[in-house]
């Protein structure tokens, strides 16, 4: 049951939001050299669409090339009207697909929508086929952490979700973790591509989604973006952001965060204290999403050693585009032992500094203080863009520091790793991509050489987790290293194509030593010994 | 207590303290002072004098003896070793707010290896922290010399304050944004000046001086980058510029300490300096660089000749001289 009302707490007047947002970006883009900023925008535009465009694309074609035309004579008053078409005609395309009033109705029935998705007849026969008699998803997604405390907050100012990224499946998950720890839904901001999946798309559009086109890079577009997520914040519409901006090619816990989307945060407080709105509050709210397995693995990992990921970075072939792999994943998932997890991290103000429940920052020592004084000189609100990037850089690194803590680490992560360490100390001086192309023989480890790495890595790990540098699921907080290895090897063998770790009687072999790479790489960026050396005479 | 509202505070009542609150009173600002030491603030008030300074303290500097008096300001500085600094933020702490900017004078990080501007941040809830730095003394401004100096701090608006505030037509100041590297370099000063007075003391040629401030401020560069600040920052006046007064300086009580070690046996010398010195062999080490004059200076504070110190130095192989 929803207990609350969810983002629309006034009706939204759709005209009325497209004109406010023509005027706020138009007033933000004051001082900006206007012909600059359109020419960048037709150039870059012109570009992507290409020379085969058709229908819309082909209008669109045209009227960027009559803007760009005209340019080089064109007065201000002529550049500030095709300014505000073109922004304009962004807003419609971001807003347009968002509908404040079915988010509301989709958002009460999303429970049950997904379960029926997931498990029940009624809705898709051919998943209700294979999934029927499965275990329902509140059992195997899980949340935990500072729920409560999030709960808190949503009543004192906006919150603004910030998890980590691993998977298309995070959005739902997420949603749904929202749901059943009883908090209200949030609006986000989708790609595009995730809307290429036809058995998710209806669900996507429904989740708050509203529709982000990454292809468009140029700078007149993320202004409308960014003016359009501060506008939901001060309007209370709790949001969600991937702060990471996209899926983590290489299996690694985001460390470089967009600063852009974080910074509309303390944008939108700002206007709110000058507003002298009431619960004027912004706080964000770092997650991390947790899997054993992850859907698109072996696409990532690959994009990730192609070093395509810049030219690719719009994966829309991946295994989310493709319905029967989507539906094997959550087979697996329900019936793996371990749910997904989606911890909640402690509250942040959007400079970084913890919260508290009633919504007060904290200083290191525990103190309660009002923020509202960073962004004060004499008692007067002072505007200074260049005190705020380094704010928003504070909270970025807050939030890493939060994704650190909070990320749970595996059996398969562990095994992946340990198995990595392995090849890495039999092949000293050999950089990764030298070893990845080793042959399978060189991949074949004794497993009292492997349980050795396990017991060392074990005893690394856990001390981190009993200083809350990590988290430890699975047969890792208690286990010893040959149920590490059993747990690892049994949930690798369920749903990828390959295998990244197997077992032949005492001997290890690791399958796939890419997609091995993308969950060993959950490890990277805590602080480890390096591998022991091998002992001369042994395997 | 003055009842104008102050547009600054400055704690710690030494020399820079005091010449900060003059230069501050000077200009007209209305300025508050505390000191830890009660009698220290009593006398101020009575004589407006204080045995730190050569002057008479403006009628714009009022000194107060409770804390919270001098914090009541926006802008403070801070004006206390870095071995005195935690102690004195975690007195400050449940009076500072989110308005304060803090800005240090600093020469060095604390035993820990945190800068004073560090302190401040893990002590409480301020973030706009800076630091004044670079070849000036308090001397030099008592006494109407020319002299310049280098506000560094993360936020342009905060060093543009500064500079507004202290402005003085003896004193031209200008700006960073890497505090990091202006710390560091603050922090190199004692070894610098260490080692320029044995320098002199063992008359090592005219040629070293020269090599010692160069070769320093890769050492520095090294230390700066680690911590987050950059290496051309080392260049400037809160690098070399603060080192190389430190080659004529000899009424300097530290190069004396540093002239003092090349002729003694011993080791010794200053004692805050000396401490000051070990902490940076600490951190280097703890950050994985390598600082071998600074270390040189460690093994003669410690007791070993300074001529088998330097011809150690001299070993040391070499190679391109940015690396």
């Amino acid at each position: 049951m929803l207990r609350r009302e969810g983002i629309a707490r006034e009706p939204v007047d759709d005209e009325g939001v497209l004109g406010d947002l023509v005027t706020r970006v138009e007033s933000r883009l004051q001082g900006v050299e206007l012909a600059y900023l359109l020419n960048e925008c037709c150039f870059s535009e012109e570009k992507r669409i290409g020379r085969d465009a058709q229908g819309r694309d082909l209008e669109q074609l045209v009227r960027l090339r009559e803007i760009r035309r005209r340019l080089a004579w064109a007065n201000d008053d002529q550049l500030r009207a095709d300014l505000r078409d073109m922004v304009r005609l962004y807003v419609a395309e971001i807003h347009g697909h968002f509908d404040a009033a079915t988010y509301e109705s989709a958002t009460r029935v999303l429970p049950q929508g997904l379960a029926l998705l997931l498990r029940k007849q009624q809705l898709w026969g051919m998943l209700s086929r294979t999934l029927s008699g499965q275990l329902t998803l509140s059992d195997k997604i899980q949340s935990r952490g500072a729920v409560e405390s999030f709960d808190k907050l949503v009543e004192l100012g906006t919150c603004v979700l910030v998890p980590t990224h691993i998977s298309n499946l995070d959005s739902p998950v997420i949603g749904f973790a929202l749901h059943e720890a009883g908090l209200p839904p949030m609006i986000y901001g989708a790609g595009i591509n995730l809307f290429t999946n036809w058995l998710l798309s209806w669900f996507m559009d429904h989740l708050g989604a509203y529709r982000i086109d990454r292809a468009k890079q140029h700078g007149l577009y993320k202004e409308v973006l960014k003016e359009y997520s501060t506008y939901a914040l001060e309007r209370r519409w709790h949001s969600l952001f991937f702060p990471g901006g996209t899926r983590s090619r290489s299996g690694r816990v985001e460390t470089r965060l967009k600063k852009g989307l974080l910074a509309t945060g303390l944008e939108a407080y700002q206007r709110n204290l000058a507003r002298g709105v009431d619960k004027a509050r912004v706080f964000f709210i770092p997650a991390t999403i947790n899997y054993n397995l992850v859907l698109e693995a072996e696409t990532l990992v690959e994009d990730h050693l192609l070093d395509a990921g810049k030219s690719r970075y719009i994966i829309t072939d991946d295994e989310f585009s493709r319905p029967d792999r989507v539906l094997q994943f959550v087979r697996n998932m329900l019936s793996l032992d371990n749910p997904v997890e989606v911890v909640f991290g402690r509250p942040l103000d959007p400079f970084g500094n913890p919260v508290d429940e009633k919504g007060d920052s904290l200083d290191p020592s525990g103190r309660s203080f009002d923020p509202a004084g960073y962004v004060m000189s004499g008692g007067q609100l002072v505007s200074d863009e260049q005190r705020d990037r380094f704010y928003t850089g504070r909270l970025a690194e807050a939030v890493s520091a939060a994704y650190d803590r909070d990320t749970i680490l595996y059996d398969t992560h562990v095994l992946a790793a340990a198995m990595h360490r392995r090849l890495e100390a039999h092949n000293p001086g050999q950089d990764l991509f030298r070893r990845l192309l080793l042959p399978l023989e060189a991949r074949r480890f004794d497993q009292r050489e492997v349980d050795a790495e396990l017991r060392a890595l074990l005893a690394e790990l856990r001390e981190l987790a009993a200083r809350q540098q990590v988290r430890l699921g699975g047969s890792l907080r208690e286990g010893r290293p040959e149920d590490v290895c059993r747990a690892g090897i049994e949930q690798f063998g369920r749903y990828h194509n390959s295998r990244a770790v197997s077992q032949e009687g005492t001997t290890l072999l690791m399958d796939d030593p890419k997609l091995a790479l993308f969950y060993a790489n959950r490890l990277a960026g805590y602080p480890l010994s390096a591998p022991a050396p091998v002992v001369k005479g042994r395997a | 207590m003055s009842a104008e509202a102050p547009v600054a505070g400055v704690v710690g009542a030494g020399q820079w303290g005091s010449t900060l609150a003059f230069l501050l009173g000077s200009s007209g600002h209305p300025v508050r002072l505390w000191s830890s030491r009660a009698a220290r603030i009593a006398e101020i008030a009575q004589t407006r004098r204080t045995e730190s300074v050569p002057g008479e303290l403006p009628e714009q500097v009022t000194p107060v003896a409770e804390l919270a008096e001098a914090l009541e300001a926006e802008v403070l500085f801070l004006a206390v070793p870095p071995s005195r600094a935690a102690e004195l933020v975690a007195r400050m702490a449940p009076f500072l707010r989110p308005e304060h900017r803090v800005v240090h004078t600093a020469k060095g990080f604390a035993a820990d290896g945190r800068s004073v501007s560090r302190i401040v941040v893990d002590g409480s809830c301020v973030l706009r922290v800076g630091a004044l730095a670079g070849p000036v003394v308090p001397d030099d401004l008592w006494r109407g010399d020319d002299c310049a100096a280098v506000v560094a701090s993360p936020f342009g608006s905060l060093v543009e304050e500064v500079c507004q505030l202290l402005g003085h037509p003896r004193l031209r100041l200008y700006g960073s944004m890497d505090l990091p590297g202006v710390e560091v370099g603050g922090a190199m000063w004692a070894p610098v000046a260490l080692a320029a007075g044995m320098i002199a003391a063992a008359e090592l040629g005219r040629g070293l001086p020269a090599v010692l401030l160069t070769r320093a401020i890769v050492e520095a560069g090294r230390l700066s980058v680690a911590m987050g600040g950059q290496r051309r920052t080392l260049s400037g006046l809160g690098g070399v510029g603060d080192w190389m007064r430190s080659l004529q300086d000899f009424d300097d009580e530290v190069v004396r300490a540093g002239m003092a070690l090349a002729t003694s046996s011993g080791g010794g010398g200053h004692a805050e300096a000396a401490a000051r010195v070990g902490t940076l062999v600490k951190l280097a080490q703890r950050m994985g660089v390598d600082m071998p004059i600074v270390n040189a200076v460690h093994d003669v504070i410690g007791g070993r000749p300074l001529q088998e110190a330097l011809g150690a130095l001299m070993l040391l192989p070499t190679g391109f001289e940015e690396d």
